[in-house]
């Protein structure tokens, strides 16, 4: 549904985020470029010590990672091994007709006639409470549109 | 206040803005991937759920405000579904266009299909109870009005209630509308975000929301907890939040895929996630004190994160702030912020970030189409719809604290994206 023109300027666009997000690699291609020169790598990496740094923080990120991750795997597997097998709950019958009725005020067969018509026409008060319901039940056909 | 303790503070609100959204995504990712590889897994190329058929009789209710366009089609394809039993109700929320007619018409041509007329709108949540009002049957699947389901859908989803604890299982959303560029991110987004954090909340134990666009609930656990709430902004999260706190399960299935459309304008796009981000607070400030109880300790895992979510937003805002006013004035060393993105961390978010949206759009390849060739534009994900989720989440909290309690959360016509005239 886009223009030509559109999906040129959005397709421009995207590639220039691409672009922007690799120049956030740019320690990584650095160091990938100082590998091809062997010399430089050893000596800026090692005997400067530029790995301290990167690795200082990924060893962080990672332990902060393995103890979240892991955390949520814990308590997955504890709940599954606790409860495994067991309903702890009771189930809930199925909601009656009379329940129903009571939450309406109606009568049972009301109920039974709004469940069974075909179309039904709902009034509400300003609070949204349902005040009358008109309705066309099965048996009556249709006439007309 | 000293200098040091200011700089301190800044020093932890960047942290804080730049390090909770790089680990979050390894939650989710764990979280995600757990549950493929123990609930989806070994059933991933099925067409129909393992195991035994539980296929009782549902009601499927598709609460409609002017929703002409694509009345007909949501109708017809949900008829079409391959499921055993079933009947349809239609409830037109007062629309102005010509949906209460078209509704009519159609129930004359089809016998598994009802109507119900409300006279007036009422919002989505009376609309949804008085199709439920009307419901033969105790299941009950909810869809929007411009909603397609699979085939195969309501099959999938009515495995679940087979355990009698389940109340609700939220299906699958899978977009449509993909033909700009807001429409591709979202698809991405639905995947990398939707589909991955319901995966890893399901392994946590514990929703934050069926999807409104379409889910199936037990009739009985709608009745126990008293329906949806019209007066929430997004009723959804509200039912969900309070079947929890009565202890009933929520389940997620992917195989239950559910195709919508979505905003395709950016105005569209604001008032949809402003609306989901004052529901979202709304119903977390409603529930705050039911969840403070030791019985429903297993939702604060979802409470605080989402507490978490709503200071992210803010301090993201604070930072940008403080990074944009130091390019014009000069500020206080220990209040200015030199650079958004500190050194070797934009490495690891960048790489984290595209990381997530690989891994949701590899776990969801099976239920949608073509989803590698959305990953060239996903990088647009970080700043638009980072932003625009900050953005919301700071618009919609001040709007919810001012709402007026009991204030009705009526329809607005959504944007359904661009189509061919």
């Amino acid at each position: 549904m886009q223009t030509a023109r559109q999906h040129v300027l959005f397709g421009s666009m995207t590639v220039i985020f691409w672009a922007l997000w690799i120049y956030l690699w740019l320690p990584i291609l650095a160091l990938i470029g100082w590998g091809v020169g062997v010399r430089i790598t050893y000596y800026q990496m090692v005997l400067m010590n530029g790995f301290s740094a990167l690795l200082h923080l990924l060893g962080y990120y990672l332990a902060i990672i393995a103890v979240m991750g892991g955390s949520l795997l814990v308590w997955a597997y504890y709940n599954y091994f606790r409860f495994r097998g067991m309903g702890r709950r009771s189930a809930v019958s199925i909601v009656l007709r009379p329940a129903l009725s009571r939450r309406y005020q109606i009568t049972p067969e009301v109920l039974d006639g709004w469940q069974d018509a075909r179309r039904l026409t709902m009034q509400h008060d300003a609070a949204g409470k349902l005040m009358g319901v008109n309705l066309r039940q099965r048996s009556v056909p249709e006439t007309g549109a | 206040m000293s200098q040091q303790f200011i700089r301190d503070c800044t020093n932890v609100l960047l942290q804080f803005t730049f390090y909770y959204p790089l680990f979050m995504a390894y939650v989710w990712m764990t979280g995600a991937i757990n549950y493929y590889f123990r609930f989806e897994r070994a059933s991933v190329s099925a067409r129909l759920p393992p195991g035994e058929p539980f296929v009782p009789p549902v009601t499927v209710i598709i609460p409609m405000r002017n929703e002409a366009a694509h009345a007909r089609e949501t109708i017809a394809q949900t008829l079409a579904m391959d499921y055993p039993d079933f009947e349809v109700i239609a409830v037109n929320d007062g629309s102005s266009d010509a949906t209460a007619e078209i509704l009519d018409a159609l129930a004359l041509r089809h016998e598994r299909l009802r109507v119900v007329h409300l006279a007036a709108n009422q919002g989505k949540a009376i609309a949804l109870e008085m199709g439920a009002l009307a419901a033969k049957y105790e299941f009950l699947v909810c869809i929007d009005g411009d909603a397609i389901l699979d085939p195969c859908a309501v099959r999938w989803m009515m495995r679940h209630f087979a355990f009698p604890r389940v109340a609700a299982v939220t299906g699958n959303p899978r977009i449509r509308t993909r033909s700009t560029l807001l429409g591709k991110i979202q698809v991405g987004e639905f995947s990398a975000i939707v589909g991955l954090i319901k995966r890893a909340q399901r392994t946590y134990g514990r929703v934050f929301t069926v999807s409104g666009v379409a889910a199936a609930f037990r009739r009985s656990a709608l009745h126990d907890v008293g329906y949806w709430n019209p007066d929430m902004l997004a009723e959804d999260i509200d039912v969900t939040w309070r079947m929890q706190i009565r202890h009933w399960d929520i389940r997620y299935e992917p195989h239950a895929s559910v195709w919508i459309l979505m905003p395709e304008t950016f105005a569209g796009l604001w008032k949809q996630r402003l609306r989901w981000a004052m529901g979202g607070f709304q119903v977390v400030l409603k529930h705050a004190r039911d969840i403070g109880r030791w019985k429903t300790r297993r939702m604060w895992g979802i409470f605080v994160e989402f507490l978490f979510s709503i200071t992210w937003a803010y301090s993201i805002l604070l930072v940008t702030l403080l990074w944009l006013l130091g390019l014009i004035v000069p500020l206080p060393a220990y209040i200015r912020v030199a650079s958004p993105v500190p050194g070797w961390a934009g490495v690891v978010i960048g790489s984290t970030c595209l990381l997530q949206i690989a891994v949701s759009l590899l776990l969801d390849r099976h239920y949608d189409y073509r989803l590698g060739r959305i990953y060239f534009w996903m990088i647009w994900y970080p700043l638009a719809f980072w932003i625009l989720s900050a953005l919301t989440t700071v618009v919609a909290v001040p709007k919810i604290l001012n709402r007026k309690r009991h204030e009705r959360a009526v329809w607005v016509s959504p944007d359904r994206g661009i189509h061919r005239p």
